[in-house]
């Protein structure tokens, strides 16, 4: 295999993009172009910072804590090299030992205040950091459960994993070692510039403009390195994304003898991520070992202008003007040379600082922006004020001329779909004009929906429990607008069943009693015993309380069937909807999972999306499905009479099978 | 084919047994540190180059102070008169050139030094994965490919750290203290005595902190790993939750999940304050140290004022290699832990077989068999799936004692017979049909014959040979397996088709093409063959998919080919074509082709010249289909319970996957 067009394929996922802003502003004149490059991505995050200042609101306390102590910390930072200054050049030199312990006595109580507030000012920020992302994560999860199947049915799962792990974690990173640190950075470096400028105004602008010329070289670097590591991310997508499909693959890898190509490629794709990451270590570290330099430059500047003020009368052979200008400048006493030596890594580490978070924190804020999008996804299926209650009785299911489609109106899934049926039996006779889409289904205990696949039956169901709303027309339950009951009523009224159902990882109880802390007892083994679920039980360690594995892993496919039908026992539906899909079980199981249906199905309204012919035939009514329309409805009996679309149907299916026989 | 390589680590010795001991690791154990060793001592030149470089960077800038003062003290009052040129030619050019060089050189070392780790990084990630491709599917059997990923990932991103940033800090510091301490000490023996002494008490708390700190890591790591799986199985079961209206159930408990994780979180951010907190206090206290001790001294005329600039410069030096080896410490043990889970994946025994170098052998039975074609004899096989693979040790077992033991619930299921005396023969150019509902052991049985599973002795032959004695390469050559499920890799259309046969030229894979009915699909893509398809081939449909997965299979040009349910996902309209056009292709191959396939749909059985029905593991009955419809009630029963269920081999909806999409994940 060439290796090219797969990093591309891996590169084309990559959503992430950069503000184009920065291209497009390069076009500006030449002259304040840099300005504009400078500041048009600050100008997004601007807005994202006041999208998370509501969730900075709700810890306010700590906030306005931890952003009240900055100053005061930055004080302290910068009254260090102050009071060494007062002690050189005052009790040192004055020989003077009761002010030399004053001097130290005072030190020593202006680095206990210091970290005090450090200590406090890094836990209220760092906290409020950790209760924000737990809030914020909260929210989203709070949100998705209230997200329609519209939405998952658009959004690959991947994608919201990616979304509540990796954004959440890049956030919180954000604010951790971003965020308030970054208002420290800066407080200190003001701390600094202010200390300097108390103490020696000139040689304090000499250091600013070092200081600006830092700020040329950072962003210098903050550019080129963005570009390394935008390349490191790609190179590292396509390594991991093919670690990971290998490893899916494996199987096929194998049986296919491919393990010393595959390997090869991986050697390949290996390199280029390492040769990414090397690159962009070139430019990392000679930033930081800039910085470093520039420190040095600027003491040696501090350095020169003290000795020319210091020791003037010794140096011959100054060019005049140098003479004339240092001749000018208050004189550098020595303690404020040692104390400038203090304040110049003060001043230039903070910028070294802020240029790494710089990168934490536009890759937290673009996580943000997502995350954000995300908690603004509409609630598709809202509920209305004045909603009601079901009562816990089966009552008359009625479609008028329903219609729906996802997203193109031209592919509508259900047209113009109209049927009642009610839970019992007043011998209303069967209307059902043929062919139009329209009928009247007669009263009974099972509704059998069916059709070929693709036909609508399983989103008929889901008008019904409001999973989706109908596009069009409406959708009666009791003859209520099931737009108008209480959505938590209306699903625990109707459950959809299917033997895909999850089982939590949690105690076999807790699978059962979903939703209940503390289940009824004989509720719960009235609901084992009815579901033939003891020879699990008795299997099973602990019994009831025996914990189950993700998604039932430990579990056989009967067993998980069986599960299932218990918890439809526990939560007792007036209406069940069963998606009965041959399962893959032994004949015994089989046979339990058949009797404890027919048990379950007893009492209640029960839509079948049935596959089985016997479902089928005993059905009290039938809807037959063909590309979203009621074709046919009734009995058996009475559509293999009308020898219509199900009765073909029926027979296609039949024949097919004896043909082959 | 090139020889496959496993590393020349020692760690890579064959192992005789399939069975795992049961002893598991704990921690990594020292054989795998000596493992480490050895691969850095691989690059002994670099690392040794770089380490020197990062000593002349720390001896260099120790220099500087030194001058500083000199400068300083020749400008004194009463030093005698210096020339404007001659301070520049004596103290401030060599000055400059110091700190130009002290650049250059620590760019060198850093680059040197991690280039050392990113190599280790790419290499282990190597070898690691090389093991991976040799493990049996047993092993996945167990053990989750996102357990395996977590490992060839974050682990190991984790150990270059610990060898890139955690050594290189730890020997900068190192270099940092011997360079300047000695200066120091030389400037004024009994304030460095002083000053030293703060040291080794603070590296003592710092010690005994750290290990507080990573206590609390590992704790909030675990949670992390909760909560990720919570929203992971609420989101796979979001169609339950809301059926059942359990929302307010589901975000309570995981309201408490996340209060957990802040409380530990709040545990490790103190604690990890506290660390923080007493390494700069280090650099506080020194300059406490000078100006107290200094300052006497000063008083008493022993200590001249530029010996403050010195000082207080030093101290500077100091104090980023004492703050950065907290966060060496930190790196190094978020390091061990993850190079013991990476050791872990390198211990996990790997089939004798499977560590050769893997060349086919070619041999005078293989060559045979190409020419002549392969015939299958299944002899009295029984087969259960015995656990020879452990899982490996997740990360969170020793900090969570809720999540349940995965262990003990599977101790309580007695293995049970997948295969039960199987007996049947499959002649050389014949067509033989496994027919039985799900779980019958088809799939297995395929399986096994393709030599996935270890095969018991003398149960199964191909052309005689026994195949528990056939090395696994070879079989390789001999068979090709067609999956049950059809997994694409993001590539092109050729590429994914030549997979498992790169040598094939287009022409080949164009009539495969053609055969398998991708004609029509593969003429409306945009690039046709060169296209791309996406993530786990998903852009295409699963019948494509399937298609794509046979036309690979034939490609191969094996002997004996196994197809799984080759048309599960086609409609029938297709699959009538694709049986036709099998069939002309099947007798108009020049080697004869055996094939043995596994299906519950019937258009294909009929046309086989055997069937075997199986039924929970066991031969129910076998002969021709007619023979057997005559014949056996339960095979009638089958074949009519399959087709006259409406919707028997309907396309499942594409499952939503629980697993992050890794492009997703790894491209932020």
């Amino acid at each position: 295999m060439s290796q090219a067009p797969i990093v591309d394929a891996y590169e084309e996922q990559d959503e992430t993009t950069h503000p184009p802003a920065m291209d497009a502003t390069v076009q500006h004149t030449r002259f304040g172009g840099w300005v504009f490059t400078a500041l048009a991505p600050w100008q997004r995050d601007f807005s994202l910072l006041k999208a998370l200042w509501p969730l900075l609101m709700r810890e306010k306390k700590a906030l306005f804590l931890s952003t009240l102590m900055l100053p005061l910390l930055a004080m302290t930072q910068a009254a260090q090299p102050f009071l060494l200054q007062q002690a050189i050049d005052g009790p040192i030199q004055r020989r003077d030992w009761p002010g030399l312990l004053v001097m130290v006595l005072l030190l020593l109580l202006l680095l206990a205040v210091a970290h005090w507030l450090r200590y406090w000012q890094m836990a209220y920020s760092q906290t409020m950091g950790t209760r924000i992302i737990t809030n914020l994560r909260q929210q989203l999860y709070e949100h998705l459960q209230r997200l329609s199947l519209r939405f998952y049915g658009k959004t690959p799962l991947g994608r919201l994993m990616t979304r509540l792990t990796n954004d959440v974690e890049n956030l919180s990173e954000m604010l951790a070692s971003g965020g308030i640190s970054i208002l420290s950075d800066l407080a200190i470096i003001v701390g600094a510039i202010v200390g300097m400028w108390l103490m020696h105004p000139v040689l304090a602008t000499l250091m600013m403009l070092v200081l600006v010329l830092l700020a040329f070289i950072t962003q210098f670097f903050r550019v080129h390195s963005r570009r390394a590591y935008d390349d490191i991310r790609h190179r590292l997508a396509a390594l991991n994304t093919y670690l990971q499909e290998s490893l899916d693959g494996l199987d096929l890898i194998q049986t296919t003898h491919q393990q010393a190509a595959t390997s090869q490629r991986l050697g390949v794709l290996n390199q280029q991520s390492r040769n990414a990451n090397l690159r962009s270590v070139v430019f990392d570290w000679s930033y930081t070992a800039a910085v470093e330099c520039l420190t040095f430059i600027a003491m040696l500047l501090t350095l020169l202008v003290g000795a020319l003020t210091l020791g003037l009368s010794t140096v011959e052979q100054v060019p005049l003007g140098l003479a004339q200008l240092v001749s000018a400048l208050p004189a550098l006493t020595f303690g404020q040379l040692v104390a400038f030596f203090q304040f110049i890594p003060m001043l230039f580490n903070p910028v070294e600082d802020l240029s790494q978070k710089a990168m934490v924190i536009q890759s937290g804020l673009s996580s943000f922006e997502k995350l954000s999008a995300l908690l603004e996804t509409p609630v598709e299926i809202t509920q209305s004020p004045e909603a009601v209650s079901l009562p816990p009785t089966p009552g008359e299911i009625r479609f008028d001329n329903v219609s729906f489609y996802y997203d193109d109106p031209a592919h509508p899934v259900l047209s113009a779909v109209s049927f009642s049926f009610a839970p019992r039996s007043d011998a209303e006779e069967t209307q059902a004009p043929q062919g139009e889409g329209k009928a009247t289904a007669s009263m009974g205990r099972v509704l059998a929906l069916v059709g070929p696949s693709g036909s609508g039956k399983t989103t008929l169901v889901r008008l019904l429990n409001r999973f989706y709303d109908a596009t069009s027309g409406q959708v009666t339950l009791h003859g209520h607008d099931v737009r108008q009951i209480d959505l938590a009523s209306l699903r625990r009224h109707v459950i959809v069943l299917q033997q895909s159902d999850w089982l939590f990882s949690a105690t076999v109880a807790e699978n059962i009693a979903l939703g209940e802390d503390a289940p009824d007892d004989d509720k719960l083994n009235r609901a084992v015993s009815m579901a033939n679920l003891q020879p699990l039980l008795a299997r099973l360690p602990q019994g009831l309380h025996s914990p189950l594995l993700e998604g039932g892993k430990n579990l056989s496919n009967g067993e998980r069937q069986l599960l299932l039908l218990a918890r439809a026992f526990y939560a007792n539906p007036p209406v069940l909807v069963l998606d009965e899909a041959t399962a893959a079980v032994d004949p015994a199981t089989e046979r339990l999972i058949q009797s404890a249906l027919q048990r379950l199905m007893a009492d209640r309204t029960t839509i079948v999306i049935a596959h089985r012919l016997s479902t089928i035939e005993s059905a009290d009514t039938i809807l037959f499905l063909e590309q979203g329309r009621v074709m046919e409805s009734g009995s058996h009996a009475s559509l293999m009479a009308a020898n219509g679309h199900y009765a073909r149907y029926y027979r296609y299916q039949t024949e097919e099978g004896a043909l082959q026989g | 084919m090139q020889a496959f390589r496993l590393g020349r680590a020692p760690l890579s010795t064959p192992l005789s047994t399939w069975r795992v001991s049961s002893q598991k690791p704990t921690g990594p154990p020292e054989q795998s540190w000596r493992l480490l060793v050895t691969r850095l001592l691989g690059d002994w030149h670099w690392l040794v180059l770089g380490l020197l470089m990062l000593a002349m960077t720390n001896v260099l800038r120790t220099w500087l102070p030194l001058a500083f003062k000199q400068l300083l003290e020749s400008l004194e009052p009463g030093a005698a008169l210096v020339y404007w040129h001659t301070l520049w030619q004596d103290h401030l050019y060599p000055m400059l050139g110091v700190i130009v060089a002290m650049l250059l050189v620590r760019i060198a070392s850093r680059m040197l030094l991690l280039g050392v780790a990113h190599r280790l990084e790419a290499a282990l990630r190597q070898q690691v994965f090389d093991r991976l491709l040799c493990l049996p599917p047993a092993f996945y059997d167990v053990n989750s490919t996102g357990e395996v990923m977590s490992r060839l990932t974050n682990d190991l991103k984790a150990v270059r750290f610990m060898v890139g940033g955690g050594i290189m800090l730890v020997f900068n510091t190192l270099f940092a203290y011997g360079a300047t301490l000695p200066a120091m000490w030389q400037l004024n023996a009994p304030l460095t005595l002083a000053c030293g002494l703060l040291y080794p008490i603070t590296l003592a708390a710092i010690a005994l902190l750290s290990r507080q700190v990573k206590a609390s890591f590992q704790q909030v790591q675990a949670l992390l790993g909760q909560i990720t799986s919570r929203i992971q199985e609420n989101l796979s079961a979001i169609h339950v939750i809301q059926s059942y209206a359990i929302e307010p159930w589901e975000t309570k408990r995981f309201s408490q999940l996340g209060e957990r994780y802040f409380q530990a979180s709040h545990t490790l951010i103190h604690s990890r304050i506290w660390l923080y907190l007493l390494m700069s206090l280090v650099t506080g206290l020194g300059l406490l140290l000078v100006l107290w001790v200094g300052g006497q001294q000063a008083l008493a005329g022993q200590f001249h004022r530029t010996d403050f600039v010195a000082f207080t410069l030093y101290l500077e030096a100091l104090a980023w290699p004492t703050l950065s080896l907290g966060w060496a410490v930190t790196l190094v043990q978020q390091g061990r832990v993850a190079w013991g889970r990476v050791t872990e994946l390198l211990q996990v025994p790997v089939p004798s077989q499977a560590l050769l170098p893997i060349e086919t052998h070619f041999s005078e039975a293989m060559l045979q068999a190409e020419a002549q074609g392969v015939a299958v004899s299944v002899e009295k096989l029984t087969f259960a799936y015995e656990p020879t693979y452990q899982p490996l040790q997740p990360e969170s077992t020793s900090t969570d004692p809720e999540q349940p033991s995965l262990a003990v619930l599977k101790d309580n299921q007695p293995s049970r017979l997948v295969l039960n005396e199987v007996s049947f023969q499959v002649p050389v150019g014949s067509l033989v049909a496994l027919i039985g509902p799900v779980g019958a052991g088809k799939s297995t049985l395929l399986r096994l014959i393709a030599k996935r599973y270890p095969v018991p002795k003398r149960s199964i032959f191909l052309n005689n040979h026994d195949l528990a004695h056939i090395p696994a390469a070879d079989v390789a050559a001999w068979v090709s397996l067609m999956p049950q499920s059809s997994l694409l890799f993001s590539a092109s259309m050729a590429e994914n088709l030549r997979f498992g046969s790169p040598q094939v030229d287009g022409a080949a894979v164009e009539t495969m093409a053609d055969l398998s009915q991708l004609r029509a699909d593969i003429d409306r893509m945009p690039q046709q063959l060169e296209t791309l398809v996406g993530q786990r081939g998903l852009s295409l449909s699963g019948g494509q998919r399937q298609r794509v997965s046979l036309a690979r299979t034939l490609l191969r040009d094996s002997p004996l080919l196994l197809l799984d349910d080759p048309f599960a996902s086609v409609d029938a309209d297709t699959e009538r074509r694709l049986i036709n056009a099998l069939q002309q292709w099947r007798f108009q191959t020049v080697r004869p082709k055996t094939v043995l396939f596994a299906s519950h749909r019937m258009p294909w059985v009929h046309l086989a010249d055997h069937v075997v029905f199986l039924s929970q593991g066991k031969v129910l009955a076998q002969g021709t289909h007619r023979e057997l419809l005559g014949g056996v009630a339960a095979y009638r029963a089958f074949v009519q319970e399959c087709d006259h269920s409406f919707d028997c081999a309907q396309d499942e909806p594409t499952e939503l996957r629980a697993v992050a999409d890794p492009a997703e994940v790894f491209s932020e």
